[in-house]
């Protein structure tokens, strides 16, 4: 095992200790923290997110954290995973709430599922990954595995940065990736084993 | 595919796992985290923990035993109990839950739906109803099931979805505790109505009353306590059950 030090980022938003105990049973080191100097003492980071995206972007500046978050991964080129509302901060903009800007990390933008489908809204439960590309972050998962999901809006971008989808009356973007960015729509720290397993994965990859 | 979810739910008084009927009789059924850690083994699809005398004694809910069960468990928790205040959603939140249910709160402060979906997402706001039936009409009751209040559970419904709740939690007060089944019917009523995921609840006593919540009520998740807690059946046990009747579930 890559012994790598996890900076989970702290923005106020929940969520964030499920995240560090699923790191924890793993054996991984991680740090739960705002704090600038922390955040450079570290390997990868981890955005996660339980909220609202409007008031997750708000509390990203107001901490002066976005600035730092680019600096981290598009300047020294640090792996990072966005979790759920984490995943959908990397986008151009989101229409949740009014609209909001995101840290266009991964060009894209964040939509109303219910504008979409029919199906009920929030998609809350269960469902499978249809994995459109090889990636070291499915190592040990086989197809089909469900992974636990809680979410209105989804992430909307061009097919290239997406690594697998789910199938939800249309195709909901699922796994998402450009360069040392990675983003998913689901929790895997609440998605037992194989939610567990993706996380280790995270933390083993290589720096680009 | 989406899977119909198994919720077993851990009915908490102070700081005890308890199971009645009709809401009243409550009988010991363990420790929270010991039973959170139980389900977790069992591959339970996510974790109801209700606090159900936090509103009826006036106090907070108890954060400890949450982020204890929390942090046992690898599955989403949804947690309610004396949520009043933004700042409550945003404690249990960071204690380790998922989602937030609330129940008395949503009618004494309605607002607190809107801002708490405005703040935190409709995904993880929760309105728990608890119905019971009274002259050929359902009506809300609040404080644990102990206070009857004037509302149509089925308008009362449409209206909290309205307002921003993500999803319902339908307990029928008639059938809790009692093993006689869902009340289908409340459940149809109030799931040809409402757009969001609605969780069966009240009144399991056999697997198939399960599959019946599901494919006549309308449930997008069924949620189950006795039939759990004492033994009967395992969560495998529904699962195999709701996949014999067709029913998508996880492996």
């Amino acid at each position: 095992m890559i012994k790598k030090r996890i900076g989970i980022i702290n923005y106020g938003m929940g969520n964030i200790h499920s995240v560090y105990n699923a790191l924890l049973s793993l054996g991984i080191e991680s740090i739960v923290t705002n704090n600038k100097k922390e955040l450079h003492s570290c390997d990868a980071f981890i955005l996660p997110g339980v909220g609202a995206f409007p008031n997750a972007i708000k509390n990203l500046l107001k901490l002066d954290l976005v600035d730092e978050i680019k600096n981290q991964v598009l300047n020294k080129n640090k792996n990072i995973l966005g979790i759920c509302l984490g995943m959908q901060l990397f986008a151009d903009y989101s229409e949740e709430g009014e609209f909001n800007e995101g840290l266009s990390l991964i060009p894209g933008k964040v939509i109303d599922l219910s504008r979409k489908i029919t199906y009920r809204v929030p998609h809350i439960g269960w469902n499978s990954l249809l994995i459109n590309a090889n990636s070291p972050l499915f190592e040990g998962i086989p197809e089909k595995q469900d992974f636990y999901f809680v979410h209105r809006y989804y992430f909307d971008c061009h097919k290239k940065y997406i690594l697998a989808n789910t199938s939800y009356e249309m195709m909901v973007t699922s796994v998402i990736n450009h360069n040392n960015i990675y983003g998913v729509q689901f929790h895997p720290e609440r998605s037992h084993n194989t939610g567990i397993k993706l996380l280790y994965n995270f933390t083993q990859l290589e720096n680009k | 595919m989406l899977k119909t979810r198994i919720i077993p739910c851990l009915d908490v008084k102070d700081g005890r796992v308890v199971k009645g009927i009709n809401f009243v009789d409550l009988v010991d059924a363990g420790d929270p985290v010991e039973q959170a850690k139980v389900y977790d083994k069992q591959g339970a699809d996510e974790l109801c923990f209700l606090d159900i005398t936090a509103s009826s004694d006036n106090r907070n809910i108890l954060l400890d035993v949450v982020r204890e069960t929390a942090n046992q468990c690898f599955m989403p928790l949804t947690v309610g109990g004396g949520v009043r205040e933004l700042s409550d959603i945003r404690n249990l939140l960071l204690a380790g839950a998922d989602k937030v249910g609330i129940n008395t709160s949503a009618i004494t402060n309605p607002d607190l739906i809107q801002d708490g979906a405005n703040k935190f997402g409709s995904q993880c706001i929760v309105v728990a109803i608890d119905a019971k039936k009274i002259n050929d009409k359902w009506i809300v009751f609040t404080h644990g099931g102990r206070k009857e209040t004037k509302l149509d559970a089925i308008k009362w419904a449409q209206f909290v979805v309205d307002k921003g709740a993500g999803e319902l939690l339908v307990t029928s007060m008639d059938r809790d505790g009692t093993g006689s089944g869902f009340d289908l019917e409340l459940l149809k009523e109030i799931t040809s109505k409402v757009t969001v995921p609605v969780i069966a609840s009240g009144g399991v006593g056999t697997l198939k009353h399960l599959v019946e919540g599901v494919k006549i009520g309308g449930a997008s998740a069924v949620l189950a306590a006795s039939i759990f807690h004492f033994g009967k059946y395992k969560i495998k046990d529904a699962r195999k059950a709701m996949t014999d009747a067709g029913l998508n579930t996880r492996l």
